[in-house]
């Protein structure tokens, strides 16, 4: 993985001590928190529902074992003894006191981290596909060119003011676990017909309030104009996007007010002035960030390891593990592992310093000291031996970290909600809790097939519920917490927004409501069909009629 | 299943923000008012108290009706630097129970004052 140089120890290194000072003269009093709130926001703390609450970004969700020892520490030391793992693959801290936080940030600095551009109009972390440089679908490690990107937009002087937060997701597969549609530049690593790699560059996707699917605007970009062509989409959206209206700020509304065909044309007229100047990539530059990201010293191993079936045929539980949380890895006789975090009844998401300290041990003693977080709000163990999965399942289990249900109805991304969230109208995550309560049969779970369900409480869609095969989104009437549902929405490479169902149900109703859509599927599935599936093929009246016909 | 029409009214299922608390809120009822704001150094849910500080607890915070609210944010005017973006909050006296007190009307500003209803071990 990346290592800092000098110039990036010292540039984050002198960034803690900016915002020492900052905090200091702040608690004196001699900066008010209208001088101090920009501040705090460029360093990633925000002021939440009961507390601060500091955002540390994990470029493209990639950790070794040393820096989850270190978000484990923080936990603990100046915390409650857990952290949040988001949709956007970083960590959030729910309690830190302000006069803590520049000690934080000299702890996360030593050990290569930082809070920066996780607020603010900028571009914030670049995240990327989870099981990036291991997956047996890849074409190259998207990783790569995340961290081209992130050096490139860190302190861009030009990109630090835009009308509004920018976010990029790269992928590198054919398979996309990136939701690189729903983000304001999704890149996607692709082979032309001469076998030159380059990228599809997705333009103006986007959740919350007007939910938007990206545009391609360009289907090759050779890679050596990586730069060069952001640069023109930022410049484009810089001097356009509408900072008149922070509702309509987002690039998704330019792209869709302008269309897409006029947009691509003025970033091609943009990048007509840029390419093959000073902002592309220098000679030897890709190598250099490339030698970071080499596969580590895999072992010479058979493809198929027969002592894992011999396992799993004698034990029910550990096959029904390796059938939901395994994935394909590239190297043979080994395999990547996804850790859930969405154990029964648990926050989704959260993880304690205990967890994060074992999670640190695991990949130093499995996944040669390896760790990433998924957007989806789960981790991964990306470089397991086969031979070693029956171990590493058995010391997950009392971790509390070896739910199988990857990919399946319980493991639901969710939002922070109104029990932390001062922007929220209703609460996200005891509607998961309850939801995962409700489905706690393993064989009933895994009956389900492929389900996703997303719940945000509040229209700014931080839980991704218009991607939701069933998407939850938490609503203020009248002073009570509704829930509306929506259906059919998918952030895969078959994107698509769901549709609202019907009337919002009141919180006591919703998990009722959830059980009557899964069980409508179950009754009206063809055989092998997902939930998705079905939704196309019938549409939402089967759902509709067993919500809201009257009885 | 829900009927179309109106809907019945939500019951909370969470236990620390269900019960007396919110059968205490009543539109018709008085409206009476506290001053809450986030600490500066920690950040924390702290409400303009009885003896003239800023405390963790609702419970002493002191309540005026809601025609002196401003008069209470004056009264709090040489302790706002202690504090970030004070605000005034409606509130209904509840007199029976263990939280007897003040109890916000709104829910967002319930589970400020009384803690996320996730992590009932942080409750206040």
């Amino acid at each position: 993985m990346y290592r800092y140089d000098e110039f990036d120890h010292a540039f984050v290194a002198q960034r803690v001590e900016q915002f020492r000072e900052q905090a200091a003269r702040r608690l004196a009093g001699t900066l008010s928190e209208d001088e101090f709130k920009p501040h705090r926001l460029m360093n990633g703390l925000y002021l939440q529902l009961h507390a601060y609450m500091l955002r540390v970004a994990i470029p493209y969700g990639t950790l070794s074992s040393r820096q989850m020892r270190k978000l484990a520490h923080i936990a603990r030391a100046y915390d409650r003894g857990y952290g949040h793992f988001t949709t956007r693959q970083n960590i959030q801290y729910n309690w830190p006191a302000l006069k803590d936080v520049p000690d934080i940030l000299a702890e996360l600095a030593a050990v290569e981290m930082h809070a920066i551009q996780t607020s603010g109009n900028c571009i914030r972390n670049i995240t990327a596909d989870p099981f990036a440089g291991v997956a047996a679908d890849e074409i190259e490690d998207p990783r790569i060119y995340a961290e081209i990107i992130r050096q490139w937009s860190s302190l861009h002087p030009e990109f630090s003011f835009l009308p509004r937060k920018f976010k990029i997701a790269v992928t590198g597969a054919a398979e996309d676990r990136a939701a690189i549609a729903f983000h304001d530049i999704g890149l996607q690593l692709v082979r032309a017909e001469d076998g030159e790699v380059g990228f599809a560059v997705l333009v103006g996707g986007g959740q919350g309030r007007t939910p938007m699917i990206a545009k391609t605007i360009r289907p090759f970009l050779p890679k050596a104009h990586l730069l060069s062509y952001l640069e023109a989409i930022l410049r484009v959206y810089n001097l356009l996007g509408r900072r008149d209206n922070l509702f309509k700020a987002r690039i998704k509304i330019l792209v869709h007010e302008v269309g897409t065909e006029a947009f691509t044309d003025m970033v091609e007229e943009e990048w007509a002035q840029l390419k093959g100047g000073p902002v592309e990539l220098p000679d030897g530059e890709l190598e250099r960030i490339l030698a970071y990201f080499r596969p580590p010293a895999y072992e010479r191993l058979e493809a198929v390891t027969p002592a894992v079936d011999v396992q799993a045929r004698a034990d029910p539980a550990f096959a029904a593990w390796v059938r939901a949380n395994l994935v394909a890895h590239k190297q043979p006789g080994y395999a990547i592992v996804n850790l859930s975090l969405k154990a029964e009844g648990e926050p989704p998401g959260d993880a304690t310093d205990a967890q994060m300290d074992a999670i640190a041990d695991l990949a130093d003693r499995y996944s040669l000291g390896e760790i990433r977080v998924t957007h989806e709000q789960n981790l991964v163990l990306p470089n397991v031996k086969a031979g070693d999965l029956y171990e590493l399942w058995q010391a997950l289990r009392p971790l509390g970290l070896a739910t199988a249900n990857i990919g399946h109805v319980t493991d639901i991304i969710a939002c922070p909600g109104l029990d932390y969230c001062s922007l929220a109208n209703a609460r996200s995550i005891p509607i998961a809790q309850a939801i995962t309560r409700r489905f706690n049969d393993l064989a009933r779970i895994h009956d389900l097939a492929e389900l996703k369900i997303k719940i945000s409480g509040c229209i700014n869609a931080c839980g991704h519920h218009h991607v939701g095969h069933i998407g939850i989104l938490g609503v203020d009437k009248k002073g009570e917490e509704f829930y509306q549902i929506t259906l059919g929405g998918d952030a895969t490479r078959t994107a698509a927004i769901g549709s609202i169902v019907g009337p919002a149900f009141s919180s006591d109703q919703v998990v009722d409501a959830v059980e009557t859509v899964v069980n409508t599927y179950v009754d009206v599935r063809a055989p092998g069909e997902r939930f998705l599936d079905t939704y196309r093929r019938l549409g939402p009246a089967p759902f509709k009629e067993s919500l809201y016909a009257a009885h | 299943m829900p009927t179309p029409g109106p809907r019945p009214r939500a019951r909370r299922p969470f236990s620390r923000l269900s019960g007396c608390k919110m059968s205490a809120a009543k539109a018709s009822a008085p409206v009476d008012q506290v001053l809450t704001a986030n600490r500066l150094s920690d950040g924390k849910v702290v409400f303009f108290s009885a003896d003239g500080g800023w405390d963790e607890r609702i419970d002493r915070a002191r309540v005026v009706a809601k025609a002196d609210g401003e008069a209470l944010m004056a009264a709090a005017a040489g302790t706002v630097g202690e504090v970030v973006e004070p605000y005034l909050i409606d509130v209904d006296i509840v007199a029976e129970g263990g939280s007897a007190g003040p109890v916000p009307r709104r829910y967002r500003e319930r589970i400020r004052a009384f803690g996320p209803s996730i992590h009932p071990q942080f409750a206040k």
